[in-house]
């Protein structure tokens, strides 16, 4: 690991980020399977934040440039298509560019840090934002349409305190998937003399 | 005289990769005329493509490392230009065309490197047309490359370099995932872009097609040029010496068939019964296809890329469900999602198959219930050079020792039935010795071997029987007695079946 | 290779209309705002000649919207609530995916001004997701052969080692990938510094913009119509 910050932009570098998030949409994608209800949408943002850690984690190992993880983040954002998410992955990106940039791309503890500051941003505008803030119009013509009742239910879904305990659940996850991402890192990745 | 100007020259150059221990390139010295063929051989490892990275300026920017001596390419030194910078006279084909395309079309594709180097878009249509139409491929413009076949992409690779009509084209192991028919066709292209005048470098093992082509090969051994030989004194060597070379054969008729004979199990093993697949929603791949297998037989599957030997593979291992076919193992009927309890596949891709952190491990994987399995592992390990590694993380091991290792996974498995598909691609002499070792070790010890296979000297030392598939069916199925079968077998992967 | 017979239109208009379909689709109300939204997107999709694709998912569309009908609250909560929003993004990203070459969304992104660094990512995944897929697939095969196959069995209760075994050789393989790749793109000078021409041209024409000021205009009275009291259910 070493040779930190050698060069400036090379294309490889790019390119293996590049490649790396497309890595990360196709979990994601996985994950997305499990939003045909209501109720296991809610796992989700959190699951993805455990299983994508090893994407994110390689791209600081193997490009070791804190612009490759703005790139990262801000591209995950874009594949999202989803304006407010795009906005909160480039400041997520941002925050962790400038982490990397301060302390090394090295550096685990605060890798761990900034993962997890991108993944809660990202659930925040990517699952949140739509089924929270915009939900309230939803919500009332389904109380016109299935009553009270059922109202209850869905507003324990969307509530604000729902969605504060499930960003805290997604930062959890990352933080666990960040230490998994460090083991493979070391079980795989640096034995096998590919980063 | 133009032939006579020297435009690549090597002074002592050495080159050592980073994170790397010993030099890749020790002391090279060589000259290379404008309008020459030259062919870079020799074991895997031995610095040929590292020799192909320096003349395409890939070293030493993007593959870094440290540089000794000087390279001079068109006259300029490596170490004062970059690959960008040399792509305008040295047009790059690489081994792997799948991962070598940056869109997803042919026509995009062939204009990529027009388009970096900004030429006018008019000049980008007339030169993209032109590409097509002088190398008669016109049939591939503006297609789909997912759905081309490998041989079809590398031709798309070739017309891609001749857009910025570059002096000079390097190409690292072209042939590795052709088949014969392919790379003929191949062939006809190289000659063309000779009789025009351009240099050409090709790193590469397989020889047979540069036959009459090359005016020079170099072979190489750790790092350094050991022999030169002309195209001519290549030609006269014998059979045995190549071998003692460790090289493949130059010339595919030197290729003699060993005697291989299936080991005395009269009874039917396998058996399978009308077997028809076809992807959704296209053609019918496979017609009705029956054949009988015995214990202790290998039965080699030839035929064009394409053609639906691997689908045959993987239907037979129950990777595939395919719409009607009946399977009978030792007599009884077997249901396709059994098949898997009884068939073992060997991928062509090594790095498909490879799931743990250590050598050991990867073959105790699946195998843990085998008694007396640490016992198997290391007599295993041992009989393919690998005791060695075996503590190696499997992506550090050489594409060869990879192979090897997934066919040690399969000698493992008590899977009566193993399919391997194309053991051989881009393995070099010894590796590919090896592996006909490994398969040959598995016959004899009473399993029925299938191995899918574009490569006649694999066939000639490991093949008691071949199947030719072309259009969906068993064209012929042939015994390998002698040279006349041989002979069947050679004439129909160079025709493509025809 | 370009087996559809639609409009042809500029690129960027596809993507502005995944951005709007997308935050307008969770932003507004369902109802009749939902079905009016489903609407443009369907009319832009026969616009690009994917008959086929529009008619699946206009059948689709109105399937669950009449199985929403009949259900009993929970279920039909989770159609009008997901699966008619999802509907309407999947078929604008249809749109994009199935009717624009990667280099001419390059070739438009790039002459927008765009940074490489953007660009060419967005290139990679349009390139790469189709190849992603077929080695996922071997793996699995692979995994199966060796007896680890993906069992839902064997997901339960080896989770840990399934997510390993799965993505350790897809890593492995995108990182030798990407070594390849940006090798042959680096000697077809991809980085070499020049202005980048097309071999696709893309222009803005006369008819891009008109088409562009009707989809904003329906997009307006989409939002209009959510304001409105009216509801159609």
């Amino acid at each position: 690991m070493q040779n930190e910050n050698k060069k400036g932009f090379q294309v490889r570098d790019l390119i293996v980020t590049a490649l790396l998030s497309v890595c990360a949409l196709v979990i994601y994608i996985l994950c997305a399977f499990l939003s045909f209800s209501p109720y296991t949408m809610l796992v989700v943002s959190p699951l993805w934040a455990l299983l994508a850690a090893i994407t994110y984690f390689l791209v600081a190992a193997k490009t070791k440039k804190p612009w490759a993880l703005f790139i990262f983040c801000a591209v995950t954002g874009i594949y999202g298509f989803y304006p407010p998410m795009i906005i909160c992955c480039i400041i997520a990106g941002i925050i962790s560019a400038l982490i990397a940039w301060k302390t090394g791309c090295t550096n685990g503890k605060t890798l761990t840090i900034s993962y997890i500051i991108y993944m809660v941003l990202a659930a925040f505008s990517g699952t949140y934002i739509p089924f929270l803030f915009f939900s309230k119009q939803t919500l009332e013509q389904y109380a016109g349409m299935f009553g009270e009742s059922y109202l209850g239910i869905l507003q324990t879904l969307v509530s604000p305190i729902t969605a504060i305990i499930m960003l805290i659940v997604v930062g959890l996850c990352a933080f666990i998937g960040a230490i998994i991402a460090k083991k493979l890192l070391k079980k795989h990745f640096q034995k096998a003399g590919m980063v | 005289m133009k032939k006579q100007i020297p435009i690549i020259s090597f002074e002592h150059t050495s080159f050592q990769y980073e994170g790397q221990i010993q030099e890749n390139l020790r002391d090279v010295n060589l000259t290379i005329k404008s309008g020459e063929f030259l062919v870079i051989t020799g074991q895997s490892g031995c610095g040929k493509t590292t020799l192909t990275r320096c003349i395409n300026n890939l070293i030493p920017r993007f593959f870094e490392g440290v540089l000794s001596g000087e390279v001079i390419v068109s006259g300029r030194s490596i170490k004062e230009s970059d690959a960008g910078e040399a792509g305008k006279e040295i047009a790059s084909i690489f081994q792997d065309p799948r991962s070598q395309f940056f869109t997803t079309n042919s026509s995009s594709e062939v204009a990529f490197a027009c388009e970096n180097y900004g030429i006018p878009h008019e000049e980008i249509v007339k030169r993209v047309d032109r590409a097509f139409q002088s190398l008669d491929m016109e049939n591939l413009k503006d297609r789909d490359i997912f759905t081309l076949s490998s041989g079809e992409r590398q031709k798309i690779a070739f017309l891609a370099a001749t857009t910025l009509n570059p002096q000079i084209y390097v190409l690292d192991e072209p042939s590795a995932n052709l088949d014969i028919h392919a790379i003929l066709q191949m062939r006809k292209i190289l000659s063309a872009l000779k009789a025009a005048g351009h240099t050409i470098i090709v790193s590469e093992h397989r020889l047979f097609y540069l036959y009459g082509l090359a005016d020079r090969f170099l072979i190489m051994k750790e790092g350094r040029i050991c022999e030169e030989l002309t195209g001519e004194e290549m030609a006269k060597l014998s059979a045995s010496q190549m071998r003692s070379r460790r090289l493949r054969p130059l010339n595919l008729n030197t290729i003699q068939i060993e005697k291989i004979e299936p080991i005395g199990h009269s009874e039917v093993f396998l058996q399978i019964k009308n077997m028809s697949f076809s992807h959704k929603a296209m053609p019918e791949l496979l017609h009705s296809i029956s054949i009988e297998a015995h214990k202790g037989e290998t039965i080699a599957l030839v035929g064009e890329n394409g053609c639906g030997k691997t689908t045959f593979g993987k239907i037979l291992s129950g990777l595939i469900r395919c719409r009607q076919g009946g399977f009978f193992i030792d007599g009884k009927n077997v249901k396709q999602r059994k098949l898997s309890d009884y068939v073992y596949f060997v991928m062509q891709e090594a790095d498909h198959q490879l799931y743990t952190d250590s050598v050991t491990e990867e073959l105790r994987l699946g195998n843990k219930k085998i008694p007396g399995i640490d016992e198997k592992v290391s007599r295993i390990l041992k009989m393919l050079h690998l005791e060695n590694f075996k503590d190696c993380h499997p992506y550090a091991l050489s594409g060869g020792q990879k192979q090897r290792l997934t066919i040690g996974a399969a000698m493992l498995s008590e899977k009566p039935i193993i399919v391997l598909d194309e053991p051989t691609s881009g393995l070099d002499w010894n590796n590919m010795y090896a592996v006909a070792n490994a398969v040959n070790f598995l016959r004899k010890s009473g399993k029925v071997v299938f191995i899918i296979t574009h490569d006649l000297e694999f066939i000639s030392l490991t093949a008691s029987r071949t199947l030719l598939l072309k259009e969906g069916i068993i064209k012929d199925d042939l015994q390998m007695t002698g040279k006349s079968t041989f002979k069947i077998v050679k004439d129909f992967m160079m025709k493509g079946g025809e | 290779m370009r087996t559809h017979h639609g409009l042809y239109y500029d690129s960027r208009i596809k993507l502005l209309l995944i951005l709007l379909t997308s935050a307008l689709a969770f932003a507004l109300g369902g109802g009749l705002t939902g079905l009016l939204l489903f609407g443009v997107v369907c009319l832009f999709s026969f616009l690009s000649g994917l008959w086929k694709t529009s008619i699946k998912f206009l059948t689709a569309y109105i399937a669950l919207l009449m199985l929403a009908q009949i259900l009993p609250i929970h279920l039909s909560s989770v159609i009008t609530f997901f699966l008619l929003r999802i509907l309407t993004i999947a078929l604008a990203l249809n749109i994009l995916f199935q009717t624009t070459e990667i280099a001419e969304l390059i070739a438009s992104l790039q002459v927008s001004h765009i940074p490489q660094a953007i660009v060419i990512p967005i290139a990679i995944i349009l390139r790469f997701l189709p190849s992603l897929k077929q080695d996922a697939i071997y793996i699995k095969q692979g995994m199966k052969t060796r007896g680890v196959g993906l069992s839902f069995w064997r997901v339960l209760s080896h989770p840990a080692q399934t997510y390993e075994g799965f993505l350790i050789p897809i890593l492995m393989r995108l990182l030798m990938t990407a070594t390849e790749l940006s090798a042959s793109a680096e000697t077809r000078g991809i980085s070499y510094p020049c202005k980048k021409t097309h071999y696709i041209l893309v222009d803005f024409r006369l008819r891009d913009g008109l088409l562009l000021i009707g989809m904003l205009a329906l997009f307006a009275v989409v939002i209009w119509t959510s304001f409105q009291p009216i509801s159609l259910f």
